[in-house]
């Protein structure tokens, strides 16, 4: 195409317009990727739960407890990663399966008593935190 | 109609067919790249179909102006990336963790769909039409992916394209008060928060101001009751608020939408949507404000004092939300004084609109003060892009009208 000049490209014609609205949306969608690129909180849960998903049946129920100060939304992330997985509130002998998020160096006697008396299905840990996966007898 | 106005709004349509196809072919268990496929020739023959029936080329305006706009248009797109990097949350808010990028996942793996469309689905709000969830799981599906980056450019698209079609629609009748709409949104930290959420109150708030940019070129243009008919269906798609707004369109506006034969072109585009609204209905869980209604929630309508609370939550609202429109609906009421005229069909029509979610508050079976809290500010964007334009577009007759010289 022939280069008509500055008034041509301030035109306003529609395929001028077009491409600004495509270019931003590129470079807005390139900037959050490079904005988000260090892992995130949610990134980094997602990360500790890798590998969880082959021992829950497809939209199995599921009991989340999680003793970690500021992490009111660690449930609404483990729920969105393992979806289809229903995270439940536990009823006295109606969940036989528990996901236990603790901080590494976690002296809670609460958690360390569940993990006593139940068999860890899997497990994994990142810097801050141990994901395991238990079955109550 | 603008050319680049018409392209936009097409966009936003073949994203709406996009998400109900979609959606049917996980019903029928079609494959990703036959919906693909279905998507890519819907969009062509549409695109086709508006060049030749539709589609008016660029008028020739002004230099000095069109300079100005394009000078204008570069200045906000830039602004509003700029801001929305800043602004911008990975994952979205509470909603889009629990409602829309979730339901997207499931719609995304077509074994787990069953769980959220069922009558018996313990998902949170099974009853949300699928716009944006089904858009986003058709790209996710495609692309073998659930990258947040595509709901991520979904919002930021919504995010852009609101105030740049509010321009676009405008500036030719009056360059200051288009930009003027325009720059007042993009430089808005509350608008660019709630835009790109990752929710869908924005999408319903675009198809909405869609449908009135429509509506004012049926008259001329007899065909674009069809575009105006699938935008609307598209309202109806992405919220359950945009039923009601989709009825009270098109009840304020049956003789400009069905006279004169209009009805077809309208069925025409209407169809599909409304097909596919009802199949999706019927397969999901119903809405739970309609399901708590009993006759103790019916008698919250002589229930004053919850009158007074959505009221005093609106002029809040107002007051510290949208000023702009605040200050804008006040002159508007002198205006129409000073030239001694009744308001205008649009802005009866979202004042209809505005009074339908008062009554959707006044009557919610939940704990009024926790929905006024965490709604109120959100529903509203339902309407304030439609009141912003309509109101524009009503100030836009006092001066600075630009000579424009149609090809």
């Amino acid at each position: 195409m022939r280069f008509k000049g500055f008034y041509y490209i301030a035109s306003m014609k529609s395929w001028i317009v077009n491409t600004l609205l495509g270019l931003s949306v590129c470079v807005a969608v390139f900037f959050f990727n490079i904005k988000f690129k260090s892992p995130t909180d949610p990134e980094k849960i997602r990360k500790g739960l890798a590998g969880v998903q082959k021992y829950l049946p497809t939209g199995s129920h599921l009991v989340f407890k999680c003793d970690v100060q500021g992490g009111d939304m660690y449930p609404t992330y483990v729920a969105y990663y393992l979806t289809p997985v229903k995270l439940v509130l536990p009823t006295p002998g109606g969940n036989d399966t528990t996901l236990l998020l603790v901080p590494i160096n976690s002296t809670d006697s609460a958690s360390t008593a569940m993990v006593n008396t139940s068999s860890i299905l899997w497990q994994n840990a990142d810097d801050r935190y141990r994901y395991i996966l238990l079955r109550h007898s | 109609m603008q050319k680049n106005v018409l392209q936009i709004i097409w966009l936003w349509v073949l994203l709406g067919f996009t998400s109900m196809v979609y959606f049917l072919s996980l019903a029928i268990s079609l494959p990703v790249v036959v919906t693909a496929v279905l998507v890519a020739a819907f969009g062509y023959l549409s695109y086709r179909w508006l060049g030749r029936h539709i589609a008016i080329e660029d008028p020739v305006v002004n230099k000095n102006h069109t300079t100005w706009a394009c000078v204008i248009l570069l200045v906000g797109i830039v602004i509003i990336t700029n801001k929305a990097y800043y602004l911008e949350p990975q994952y979205g808010y509470w909603d889009a963790w629990w409602i829309w990028n979730y339901h997207a996942k499931f719609l995304g793996h077509p074994e787990f769909a069953g769980f959220l469309i069922s009558k018996h689905s313990l998902v949170p709000h099974p009853d949300y039409p699928l716009f944006v969830s089904g858009s986003i799981a058709f790209f996710w599906r495609l692309m073998s992916t659930d990258n947040i980056s595509v709901s991520y450019a979904l919002s930021f698209l919504t995010t852009l394209v609101i105030p740049v079609t509010i321009f676009l629609a405008l500036y030719r009748r009056n360059i200051v008060v288009a930009a003027l709409a325009f720059l007042l949104l993009a430089v808005d930290d509350f608008y660019l928060e709630r835009a790109l959420a990752q929710y869908a109150d924005l999408p319903l708030g675009f198809a909405f101001l869609c449908a009135f940019i429509c509506l004012e070129n049926v008259k001329k243009q007899p065909l674009m009751t069809v575009v105006t008919s699938a935008v609307l269906g598209c309202c109806l798609w992405t919220k359950n608020e945009g039923a009601m707004l989709t009825l009270v369109f098109i009840t304020l506006n049956c003789r400009s939408l069905f006279g004169r034969g209009r009805w077809k072109p309208f069925l025409s585009g209407f169809a599909f949507p409304l097909l596919v609204f009802v199949f999706f209905k019927l397969s999901a869980r119903s809405n739970d404000l309609f399901e708590l209604q009993d006759d103790h929630t019916r008698n919250f309508i002589f229930d004053w004092s919850r009158y007074e609370m959505v009221w005093e939550s609106l002029i809040y609202n107002l007051s510290h939300n949208f000023v702009a429109v605040k200050i804008g609906l006040i002159a508007f009421a002198i205006l129409c004084f000073v030239e001694r005229r009744l308001p205008d069909r649009a802005i009866i029509v979202l004042l209809v609109c505005t009074t339908g979610y008062f009554f959707v508050y006044v009557l919610t079976p939940k704990s009024l003060d926790w929905h006024l809290a965490t709604s109120m500010d959100r529903v509203l964007f339902h309407i304030v892009p439609s009141y912003i334009y309509v109101l524009a577009r009503n100030f836009s007759r006092l001066h600075f009208r630009l000579e424009t010289a149609e090809s």
